[in-house]
C-alpha cells in the first residue's frame, strides 16, 4: 500500500492536491478557533454557500479566472455578515440563514437557465461536495492557492494578539483602545479567503466541517487559546493528509473522506477529552 | 469602514489579476469548467450510471502499456483521465490500458460513429472518457461494443484534427478480457 501511494504521489496532480490541501487545512483551522469561539461556526456554510451562488454566475459569464467574481463576493458577503449583528434589522443566525439558502437557489437556477455544459448535475455535484476538483487543479490556481495561504498565515501571525482580544472579550478589547470593527473585517475577510479556497477541497457543503471540527477536537484536549490553535493546525493537516491518502488509495470521494477522517479524529479527542477533562465549547 | 473594504478589495483583486496571464492546460476543443470535468465532444455521454471497478491492489502498470489505469483507485483514475484530456502533448505515443463503459454517437454531420470509453468520479456525479479505434480487422459500427457495455481497452494514446476540433483517441485499441 504505501509502495501504491508513494507512485501515486509521482503523479503531478497528486504533489498539487497535497500541497493545496495542507495549506487550507492549515488556514481553515487557523480561523476555525476564533469562528467557534465567537459562536460564528455556522457563517462558514452560509459564506460557501454564498460562493456558490457566485461560482454559478461565474461558470455562465464563462469566465476562465472564477476567483475574480466568487471571492470579492463572498468577501463581501461575509463583512455583511459579520457586522449583522450590529445596528441591523435581521438578526445573526436569520442573515446568515437567509443569504445561505438564497444563494444557494439563485446559484442552482443560474445554471440550469444559463449553463452551456451538457453535464449540469455533475457540476452541481461536484461544486457542492468537491468530488475530485482537489486532483485536477491547473498550476495557476496552486499558487493562486499558496500565495492567498501565505496571506492568510502571514495576517494570523501578525494580528494573533488583536485577534486574540477580538475574539475572547470584545467588549473590553474595544474599551482597551481597539479598533475591533477593523480587526472584525479582516477576520470576515480572511474567513471569505478559506472559504473560497476550500471549496476545491472539500466542496462547499463540507467546508464548515473543514472550519469546526479541527478546532473543536483540540478544545477538547487543550486549554489555552494559543495551544488550541497550534493543535487545531496540526489536526487539521493530519486529517488532510490522511483523508487525501485514504481517498486515492480506496476510490473515495476526497471532500467526504477528509470530512469523516475530521468526525473520527474528534471522536477520539472528545473520549480523551472526557478522559483527562477538557474546555467544554 | 469603505474605506477599508475598497483597499482589501483592490489587494484582493491585484493578487488576482497576475494570474490571468498564466496558460491554460491545452483545451482539445472541449469545454472544462475548473470544478466539473466532462467529456463533452464530439460524444453526449448524459449521465450513464455504473458500478465502477473499484479497488488499488498494485499499481504497476503492465509490460507494454505505459499508464494501466485498471490497477488504480476510481479517484486516480478519475484524475488520470482528465489529465489525459487537458494535456494530451504529455501522454502522446503511450499505450493506456483502461476500464470503463462504452459509449457511442453517431454524428449526423460526417456519418462517422464514434465509441469511448466512459469512466465516472468516486462521488459518481462526474463522467468522462476517452475514444477508442480498434483494429482494423473490426468494422465500425457492427464489430464493436454495444453501449452500456462493460469494457477493457488498450490503445495508443493519440490526438487528431476534425472540422477545426481537436479529439483525443486510443488508436489500434485492442479489447481486452477482464
Amino acid at each position: 500500500m504505501l509502495d501504491t501511494l508513494i507512485m501515486y504521489l509521482q503523479y503531478p496532480f497528486v504533489r498539487y492536491a497535497v500541497i493545496v490541501g495542507v495549506l487550507i487545512a492549515l488556514c481553515s483551522s487557523l480561523l476555525g478557533v476564533t469562528l467557534v469561539l465567537k459562536r460564528f461556526s455556522f457563517i462558514g456554510d452560509g459564506l460557501s454557500h454564498v460562493a456558490f451562488g457566485a461560482m454559478a454566475v461565474a461558470s455562465v459569464a464563462g469566465l476562465t479566472n472564477k476567483l475574480l467574481i466568487v471571492l470579492p463576493v463572498t468577501v463581501i458577503s461575509a463583512v455583511l455578515l459579520l457586522r449583522s449583528g450590529q445596528n441591523t434589522r435581521i438578526k445573526g443566525d436569520a442573515s446568515v440563514a437567509m443569504i445561505s439558502v438564497g444563494a444557494l437557489a439563485f446559484g442552482y437556477l443560474i445554471m440550469n437557465l444559463f449553463s452551456t455544459s451538457s453535464n449540469l448535475s455533475g457540476d452541481v455535484c461536484s461544486t457542492l461536495f468537491g468530488s475530485t476538483s482537489i486532483l485536477t487543479l491547473t498550476l495557476r490556481e496552486v499558487r493562486i492557492c499558496i500565495v492567498l495561504s501565505v496571506i492568510v498565515v502571514v495576517i494570523f501571525v501578525l494580528f494573533y494578539n488583536k485577534i486574540f482580544a477580538v475574539t475572547f472579550d470584545e467588549s473590553f478589547a474595544k474599551a482597551a483602545g481597539v479598533r475591533t470593527e477593523r480587526y472584525n473585517l479582516l477576520i470576515a475577510v480572511v474567513i471569505a479567503v478559506i472559504i473560497v479556497l476550500a471549496m476545491n477541497l472539500v466542496g462547499s457543503l463540507l467546508i464548515s466541517a473543514l472550519v469546526i471540527f479541527p478546532a473543536l477536537s483540540a478544545m477538547r484536549v487543550q486549554r489555552s487559546f494559543k495551544s488550541v490553535t497550534i493543535c487545531s493546525a496540526v489536526l487539521s493537516v493530519l486529517c488532510a493528509l490522511i483523508g487525501i491518502a485514504v481517498s486515492i488509495l480506496g476510490g473515495t470521494p476526497v471532500g467526504s473522506t477528509i470530512v469523516a477522517v475530521d468526525v473520527a479524529v474528534f471522536i477520539i479527542c472528545y473520549s480523551l477529552g472526557k478522559i483527562r477533562g477538557g474546555i467544554g465549547v | 469602514m469603505k474605506k477599508s473594504i475598497c483597499l482589501l478589495m483592490s489587494i484582493i483583486l491585484c493578487l488576482l489579476i497576475p494570474g490571468c496571464r498564466t496558460e491554460e492546460p491545452l483545451q482539445t476543443e472541449m469545454t472544462y469548467p475548473d470544478y466539473t470535468v466532462e467529456y463533452t465532444s464530439p460524444y453526449s455521454f448524459g449521465e450513464e450510471v455504473y458500478e465502477s471497478s473499484e479497488t488499488t491492489q498494485t499499481a504497476q502498470p503492465a509490460e507494454g502499456i505505459d499508464m494501466d489505469l485498471t490497477t488504480m483507485s476510481s479517484t486516480m483514475v478519475y484524475a488520470n483521465v482528465y489529465s489525459l484530456i487537458s494535456y494530451p502533448d504529455d501522454y502522446l505515443g503511450q499505450t493506456i490500458k483502461m476500464e470503463g463503459v462504452s459509449s457511442s454517437f453517431h454524428s449526423e454531420t460526417n456519418g462517422n460513429y464514434y465509441f469511448a470509453c466512459v469512466i465516472q468520479d468516486a462521488a459518481a456525479c462526474c463522467s468522462q472518457g476517452i475514444e477508442y479505434e480498434l483494429t482494423e480487422e473490426f468494422i465500425n459500427p457492427d464489430d464493436y461494443p454495444s453501449d452500456g457495455d462493460q469494457i477493457c481497452v488498450v490503445g495508443v494514446f493519440d490526438m487528431y484534427e476534425e472540422d477545426g476540433m481537436y479529439y483525443v483517441t486510443l488508436r489500434d485499441a485492442q479489447l481486452l478480457e477482464e
